[in-house]
């Protein structure tokens, strides 16, 4: 036992770090996101924010699809766009630097303007744990 | 004896060669040249221009347009949505690499047909209008493209299976059926001896069998479908690759 202690307090280090690894940190990347602007955001929650169209046929269900777990499509170009929420596609909102883009791309896209800090907390914690 | 048709042969041989070396697939590189496009083999390009449709090969375009379509301008009017990239960088990797392999740097067999179809004065920006794909796809009627597999000649993999690979050959190429896209739920979804409705027609139908065909590498999943028109029934077979159309 003694002489197997420190591979037991390495392996233990080794999860411990590894799990901090995996684990993504929501709160430092809505810190990140610049509070308040003059623009009025919308108010709309879950559902009814995933269904809106503020240009008639273009939101985000459009390409996502209402069931964020099965693979969506591009009203356009119709190519199939992989599962949304994280625990059907693990992959999923583990990089910081994509999901900023594509918010801005979206956004841009459906509502013709950057979202607000807000709304952007809302789409993520909405997909974070659909 | 022979010696008469010495001069004419000497003459087809010396003209044969003299023209081969003037056309673009002659004897000479008809071994050297590859069919088809060059494979996208960039990850950038694959991730950058591959999420929202199709990751169009650069042997597809000469590089005149693919330099417009990554100019500032058109990036943030692509097609009505704002592209702009953050990281210039990976911008000017990604045009570069568009650039090397665009039809007129490439000898792959397609990009050369292609590029040869372009006028010079002419830089198109959309794949589907030039010349020679244009030509290609006169055939194809408004319907079977505004059909929802398909939606437009932008949509390559819906027709093409092996597009990806850059092989648009007519060989690998299956176009969705209508009916087949009416019903494709239920095709996918419902067993042998389900009965339904096609919704826009009420047109009664039955699923009748499915079966797996083999040919080669190819595998296709085919059901037979019989439908109902007052007092005859009409039987179609519409078959599927993985992850393909029905057609």
């Amino acid at each position: 036992m003694k002489k197997q202690l420190p591979l037991y307090i390495f392996t233990y280090l080794m999860l411990i770090a590894s799990g901090n690894a995996f684990s993504f940190d929501f709160q430092n990347l809505y810190k990140s996101w610049p509070i308040g602007s003059d623009i009025n955001p919308s108010n709309l929650k879950g559902k009814d924010m995933w269904n809106y169209e503020l240009i008639p046929g273009r939101s985000c269900s459009s390409c996502h699809g209402n069931d964020l777990t099965k693979t969506g499509r591009h009203m356009k170009t119709k190519k199939n766009i992989k599962a949304l929420a994280p625990r059907a596609n693990p992959k999923r909102l583990s990089d910081i630097k994509k999901i900023n883009k594509w918010l801005k791309r979206n956004c841009k896209y459906t509502y013709k303007r950057e979202c607000t800090s807000k709304e952007k907390i809302e789409f993520i914690e909405f997909i974070r744990h659909y | 004896m022979f010696k008469k048709y010495l001069p004419v042969t000497l003459f087809f041989l010396v003209s044969f060669t003299t023209f081969q070396s003037k056309s673009d697939f002659s004897l000479f590189n008809i071994f050297n040249s590859k069919t088809g496009v060059k494979m996208v083999d960039n990850s950038s390009y694959q991730e950058e221009c591959g999420s929202c449709h199709f990751s169009y090969q650069p042997g597809l375009l000469p590089s005149r347009s693919w330099l417009k379509l990554m100019s500032n301008n058109e990036l943030s009017n692509h097609f009505e949505e704002d592209i702009t990239f953050e990281n210039k960088e990976i911008a000017r990797k990604l045009t570069n690499y568009l650039v090397k392999n665009s039809t007129d740097n490439s000898n792959y067999r397609r990009s050369v047909k292609i590029n040869k179809s372009i006028q010079p004065d002419k830089t198109y920006l959309r794949v589907s209008k030039t010349p020679y794909i244009k030509r290609k796809h006169y055939e194809i009627s408004k319907e079977v493209l505004n059909q929802e597999a398909v939606g437009s000649l932008a949509n390559c993999t819906a027709c093409h299976n092996n597009a990806e690979d850059g092989d648009y050959n007519e060989d690998s190429v299956t176009i969705p059926s209508i009916v087949a896209g009416y019903i494709s739920d239920e095709l996918n979804k419902k067993p042998d001896g389900y009965e339904g409705n096609i919704k826009l027609s009420t047109q009664p139908y039955r699923i009748i069998s499915t079966k797996v065909k083999e040919s080669g590498e190819y595998k296709k999943l085919c059901r037979m479908v019989s439908f109902k028109t007052l007092n005859k029934f009409k039987v179609k077979t519409f078959c599927k690759y993985k992850e393909g159309n029905w057609f």
